[in-house]
């Protein structure tokens, strides 16, 4: 019997040790040993959606329904938040030295923005209204613009703003109705004009609609539906290098966008996704009480390769894994698969991106545009991360 | 602490209890005692306490890692088991049990042990001195990682008050040695975590 026993007993760790035989992962050990608190001070459990600004040290956060600022050098200085603005900021972003506030008064939600914020703002204290009930839907930038999305007259319709002045003239996307519900909106200047998508998913027969817009010369031009290619899910967002568009789709297919014929050259295919293990990428809104979470194009960064070739990598921020996409390596249609398969950038111990291993990554913000891999990173963990370089551990900022 | 002296702190562990096997089995030589425990006796015990991560050694980048202690909360244990007598002094059993653990970034660490344990019984009466050596295998999560540990070793010490023939309640100092291996080119992610426990354990002797 107890021979029997034995046996087993040697059996089941043998065949144990035979399964546990690990190839690759981050390990679990290592990883709780690099477990640093994240909410040492005065961060909320609430996702970051967005790292507005840097300036000087001091950073602005969109954090669940609030403005956090701090002066990010100084370890022991707490989140300060803005907290009177008699309502919840349900969607902010900054451009051109001017922030933009979507507030949610309960009853519905106005546009306010101000050249310059700091804890004490007050709602009165704000530059100006630029909508009033209105429920925006959706803000974003190209940088130096501001958009946003709202349903106006029985419309879903676009306004342009810069430094707080109206750009063009309220545009409208597509009749609303009860079907249509606004996924997600992103603009990427190419050099010489902002391009402009809005993606309507429609629940009457669950389509996805992109709509594409420009604006050029202060003029915003009317919304094109887009037709061709008949896109099998939906754009998640894009990014531009040397005034060359690439845009992504959440099922992996990237397409180099010619913006004068509105043309799409689809550079891989829904067989090779770009996306290790054909992950599929999910966007758009996601609210949970005021852990309110905004997608303005899936969160990218564009890196220089390191390894001495100079490439220029899109860092493509995943659910769950960071894929780089060589943008240097791109080619139109015909090229060869693998010169524009992103890789999965695994989290290893001790490696830079080991910190996002449970986390997903809500935004970048690059200050610096140089590629360096200088840049802090959002995560839906409530923390920001901050990088100095590819191989270097990224450090929490308290 | 570098790799050496955790090594030597492990070899301390095991100096210490060697003493009182010695004395206990000494004791016995010179001074016959009566035995609570016969052949065939069986203990069912329930555990239940507190859990925390020590450090890890990662043989393969000759490396310490002491901030897990830094970044780990104290966790929790529970655990049951039986075990029979082979003699007098000499028990064989198994043990499953549930530890968890918070790593400081929330997210948290489980790990359901399961174990073949042998112990000896320094002392036995009123008051139990029993050491143990469990060994078995753990499955372990963390965050979204998982891992099937299957080198698990658990010294253990314990001293039980018997306050009728069949009740007893005491206390149990663990230690835990569990493995994480890697194959290939991740080999130098190979470690071994160790922590400790100690536990309130309540048994039943049938």
């Amino acid at each position: 019997m107890k021979r029997i026993l034995l046996l087993l007993l040697i059996s089941i760790m043998t065949l144990s040790f035979m399964l546990s035989c690990n190839l690759d992962g981050a390990g679990l050990f290592l990883s709780m040993s690099e477990a640093e608190e994240t909410t040492s001070t005065d961060y909320s459990d609430l996702p970051v959606q967005t790292i507005l600004n840097k300036s000087g040290n001091t950073m602005y956060l969109k954090m669940g329904a609030s403005i956090k600022i701090k002066d990010i050098s100084d370890d022991d200085a707490l989140w300060d938040d803005i907290t009177a603005l008699n309502g919840d900021v349900n969607d902010a972003v900054y451009a051109d030295s001017t922030y933009y506030l979507a507030l949610n008064d309960g009853s519905d939600v106005d546009l306010y923005y101000k050249a310059a914020i700091d804890k004490d703002t007050t709602l009165t204290d704000l530059d100006g209204q630029l909508l009033d009930d209105m429920n925006i839907t959706n803000l974003f930038t190209d940088g130096t613009n501001a958009f946003a999305v709202f349903v106006d007259g029985g419309n879903i319709v676009v306004e342009g703003y810069n430094s707080g002045v109206q750009v063009g003239a309220k545009t409208t996307v597509v009749t609303a109705t009860d079907n249509n519900a606004i996924l997600n909106s992103f603009a990427i200047d190419d050099g010489t004009k902002t391009q402009l998508f809005i993606n309507i998913f429609d629940h009457s027969d669950e389509t996805n609609v992109t709509y594409h817009m420009t604006l050029s010369g202060g003029v915003l031009s009317a919304a094109q539906k887009i037709t061709n290619p008949d896109f099998s899910e939906y754009l998640i967002g894009g990014v531009e290098n040397n005034n060359v568009v690439y845009l992504y789709t959440n099922d992996g297919v990237v397409y180099k966008f010619d913006a004068v014929g509105l043309d799409f050259n689809e550079i891989n295919t829904n067989e090779t996704s770009i996306f290790a293990d054909d992950e599929t990428i999910a966007i758009g809104m996601n609210s949970s009480g005021n852990s309110i979470v905004r997608y303005s194009g899936v969160p990218t960064v564009l890196v220089t390769e390191t390894d001495g070739t100079g490439d220029i990598l899109a860092l493509i921020a995943g659910d769950e894994y960071l894929f780089e996409l060589n943008l240097t390596d791109a080619e139109e249609v015909g090229s060869t698969i693998t010169d524009v398969s992103a890789v999965e950038v695994e989290a290893e111990a001790g490696n830079y991106f080991n910190a996002l291993s449970s986390t997903r990554i809500t935004d970048f913000y690059d200050a610096s545009g140089t590629g360096d891999w200088a840049f802090y990173t959002a995560t839906s963990s409530s923390f920001v991360l901050t990088t100095t370089e590819e191989e270097a551990v990224s450090t929490v900022i308290p | 602490m570098n790799l050496r002296k955790h090594i030597l702190f492990l070899a301390l562990l095991i100096c210490l209890i060697t003493p009182f096997a010695l004395y206990a089995e000494e004791s016995e030589q010179t001074n016959p005692v009566s035995y609570r425990y016969d052949t065939g006796d069986q203990l069912f015990f329930f555990d239940a306490g507190l859990y925390r991560p020590l450090f890890i050694l990662a043989p393969g980048q000759n490396s310490v890692y002491e901030s897990i202690i830094d970044n780990t909360y104290l966790g929790g244990n529970a655990s049951m088991g039986f075990e029979a007598f082979y003699n007098h002094q000499v028990s064989f059993g198994v043990e499953i049990g549930y530890t968890f653990s918070y790593a400081k970034d929330n997210n948290l660490y489980t790990a359901v042990p399961l174990s073949a344990n042998v112990s000896y019984y320094l002392l036995q009466g009123d008051i139990d001195l029993p050491i143990s050596l469990g060994a078995g295998i753990v499955y372990n999560s963390f965050a979204d990682e998982s891992y099937l540990s299957p080198i698990f070793l658990k010294p253990q010490i314990g001293l039980v008050w018997n306050f009728n023939d069949n009740w007893g309640v005491g206390l149990d100092l663990d230690y835990w040695f569990v493995s994480e291996f890697y194959m290939g080119d991740n080999a130098e992610k190979t470690t071994y975590l160790n922590s400790a426990s100690a536990r309130i354990t309540l048994q039943y002797k049938q």
